[in-house]
């Protein structure tokens, strides 16, 4: 399964990095939003996991393109902070499958993903 | 002409070397970053036994570039953005690391700094990585005479001690700004154990921010106990206060509160004033709408519109007493009564 996590903060990047490679994920890094947008296409994921507020691109128009543009159901799981509910809100009318605030456990993560992966 | 050449070259050779050391410098910096991301991963998932004295296991390299001050405050940073954005087993084992390199005695030497920025970044740290022990030295600082300084120490101890933390309230005799309000509410939302006693001691605090703080306090989380306690902070001689008291009320009243508001009135300003009479509609009693029908004969147009939203908010009643009143034909009244109305519908 591969796995593309678009995320600024880079020791959160790493962090999941890790832990979903432990998992036996294939995974891709972006470290800003145009990174994402550019690997989607490439990189063919089975799921993307995506910061909400990064460089370039936002979270939703991660989401919006991949709806949009690519026309596939890969599962999307967000990374929002606390107090940003309008946009987690944007962020499921858009196409999000499931959100995870921040600051959260890696395990916890890596739950969510199997679990939405095996749905 | 040969001073200006050398002054060029000196201006040159100066930029070159100062290019140099900064590239290196940067150069550095990744190396580290790259050497530190390793020994986080190596902390984030480590996995303790039993044994409480477990230490995390850290590479020769890691622990010689500790003596190197940047080294150090560069991991220093990497471990509070980690433990900001991380929770569970993944946050308390960089708690772990920051406690087993002793990297608080770090951020305590930052707390004698003469600049502001560098001790607020202090608080910040040992607050963040959990360093309980050290909050004496935290404690002091909520008085602070710098604000950022005294705004960092106050939510730092919030932090490590949630609503216990507050009792620099009963020292502190400088103001509470506005937005250190809000992070300090925002930090209590998080936290259990709100005390009523200690929120009713504060509403009576000679610190008038105090009072606001505490009123503030009463509304987010609905102590309809201390609505008795909240009421004379309507008497309170800075209008300030007396429209948080009123605020305030919207979230605790009962049914003395109307008549504690019509009792005052007279002796309000302006907006407190227009406050009172929202929230007059707001708790609708029935009586309200006679006393709201008598302000729309106000001399001042702003209280004439606020008591015909107050009396439209109150339902069906409030708009009779609108169309009853004798001169809701006449200029302004039809005008204001029109725009009450309209904003209702919109």
């Amino acid at each position: 399964m591969k796995i593309l996590v678009a995320e600024d903060e880079p020791i959160l990047i790493r962090t999941i990095e890790v832990r979903l490679k432990k998992d036996g994920y294939e995974l891709c890094l972006a470290s800003d939003g145009q990174q994402a947008l550019d690997k989607i296409a490439d990189f063919s994921p089975d799921m993307i996991i995506t910061d909400i507020m990064m460089p370039y691109a936002s979270g939703l128009e991660i989401i919006s393109y991949t709806r949009q543009q690519t026309g596939k159901r890969t599962p999307i799981i967000i990374l929002s902070s606390m107090g940003q509910e309008d946009v987690v809100l944007e962020a499921f009318k858009l196409g999000a499958d499931d959100y995870i605030t921040k600051p959260f456990s890696p395990n916890e993560l890596s739950v969510r993903v199997r679990r939405l992966l095996t749905s | 002409m040969a001073v200006m050449v050398g002054t060029l070259l000196s201006i040159t050779i100066f930029i070159l070397i100062y290019l140099v050391r900064k590239r290196n410098h940067e150069r550095k910096l990744d190396e580290w970053r790259k050497q530190l991301s390793g020994t986080l991963q190596t902390a984030i998932f480590f996995e303790s036994g039993e044994n409480t004295t477990d230490t995390i296991p850290l590479t020769f390299k890691t622990m010689r570039g500790l003596k190197h001050p940047a080294f150090r405050q560069l991991l220093i940073d990497e471990l509070v953005q980690g433990r900001k954005s991380l929770t569970g087993t993944a946050a308390t084992n960089l708690v772990l690391l920051f406690n087993q390199l002793g990297l608080s005695r770090f951020s305590l030497q930052k707390l004698n700094s003469r600049l502001w920025h560098i001790k607020a970044r202090g608080i910040q740290e040992l607050a963040i990585m959990e360093q309980r022990q050290l909050v004496k030295r935290i404690y002091r600082l909520t008085n602070a005479r710098h604000e950022l300084v005294r705004m960092e120490a106050q939510s730092a101890i919030v932090q490590l001690y949630g609503f216990e933390g507050l009792r620099f309230l009963d020292i502190i005799d400088t103001p509470i700004s506005e937005w250190q309000q809000i992070t300090l509410l925002r930090l209590l939302a998080r936290m259990p154990g709100i005390r009523p006693e200690k929120i009713a001691h504060w509403l009576s605090s000679t610190n008038d921010s105090v009072r606001i703080f505490a009123l503030k306090m009463t509304a987010e989380h609905h102590l309809h106990q201390l609505h008795d306690r909240v009421i004379p902070c309507l008497r309170h001689p800075h209008p300030s206060v007396r429209i948080q008291t009123v605020r305030c009320l919207k979230e605790v009243y009962s049914d003395a509160t109307s008549g504690a508001l019509i009792h005052v009135y007279s002796t309000q300003t302006i907006p407190c004033r227009l406050a009172i009479l929202d929230l007059l509609g707001n708790i609708g009693a029935p009586d309200n709408d006679i006393f709201l029908a008598q302000q729309l004969a106000d001399g001042d147009d702003m209280l004439k519109l606020g008591a015909a939203r107050a009396l439209i908010q109150m339902g069906d009643a409030g708009r009779r007493s609108l169309d009853e009143f004798p001169l809701s034909g006449e200029y302004p009244w039809n005008e204001i009564f029109q725009q009450a109305k309209t904003e209702q519908t919109a």
